[in-house]
């Protein structure tokens, strides 16, 4: 089972949001039985990035962290949402 | 009823997202909405955590803070005469906010329920056309409830 975390800085707001667009997304690829999807806040899960497959965030990482968690922001405003899906398959491997 | 406050400031020019937020928190404060906690609250919660976003019609930012500052639930507007540079929400990119929307609500469910009508909203070019140029209160009270921001 691969694993998708998403988080905001609550846990309670915007990561739901996401976290239901890209539920939708894997159930219309027909790959939702495959993935694992939660939702917490971000201070929780800075230490723990590696820890997951693909991890989504709505709010600020720090620096060190830019280049493994991909921004869900356009699943929020709706705004090229197709590249953050294609970035989610591609960390999921299961692309193609 | 969220806008029964009326905290709705029209085309007020000022200067900074930190006078932006102020003028909303004092508004709801001033309306017994929030308690004397909520603004600061809500200052330092926009540090941490900035609101503004970069929508497909216009830059907006969506302030809120922690549940316990709230006193009864509603949202208040400020559309500012000139954008004024918010950071944005995910990457502290600077956005030039228009409208600002301030959440003061207490379930999360809600949070939630309204979040979704926003972003919406947002996407909804016609009607970001329409609430950009009414300038009476009810008649912008009566659009937001028809797009369920109510």
């Amino acid at each position: 089972m691969k694993t998708v975390m998403v988080v905001c800085g609550s846990g309670v707001a915007t990561s739901t949001l996401v976290t239901a667009k890209i539920r939708e997304f894997l159930t219309s690829q027909g790959i939702s039985d495959q993935v694992k999807l939660l939702q917490g806040n971000i201070a929780e899960h800075l230490n723990d990035v590696a820890a997951y497959d693909a991890f989504v965030s709505t709010t600020v990482v720090p620096e060190e962290l830019k280049d493994q968690v991909i921004s869900g922001i356009p699943l929020l405003i709706g705004m090229a949402e197709e590249e953050v899906y294609q970035a989610i398959l591609r960390k999921l491997a299961l692309s193609e | 009823m969220l806008f029964d406050q009326k905290i709705i400031i029209l085309d007020e020019e000022l200067p900074s997202a930190t006078l932006a937020l102020t003028r909303l928190a004092d508004s709801l404060q001033a309306a017994g909405q929030v308690n004397d906690q909520f603004k600061a609250a809500l200052l330092t919660r926009e540090r941490q955590f900035p609101t503004g976003l970069q929508t497909k019609t216009l830059g907006v930012a969506l302030p809120h803070a922690a549940p316990e500052f709230v006193e009864h639930e509603q949202l208040g507007l400020l559309r500012l005469k000139r954008p004024v540079i918010f950071r944005q929400m995910g990457d502290n990119a600077e956005v030039a906010v228009q409208l600002v929307f301030i959440l003061a609500l207490k379930e999360p469910q809600q949070q939630l329920a309204m979040l979704q009508a926003l972003m919406q909203f947002f996407q909804n070019e016609a009607a970001v056309q329409k609430l950009m140029t009414l300038t009476d209160q009810n008649d912008i009270i009566t659009l937001l409830a028809s797009l369920g921001i109510k």
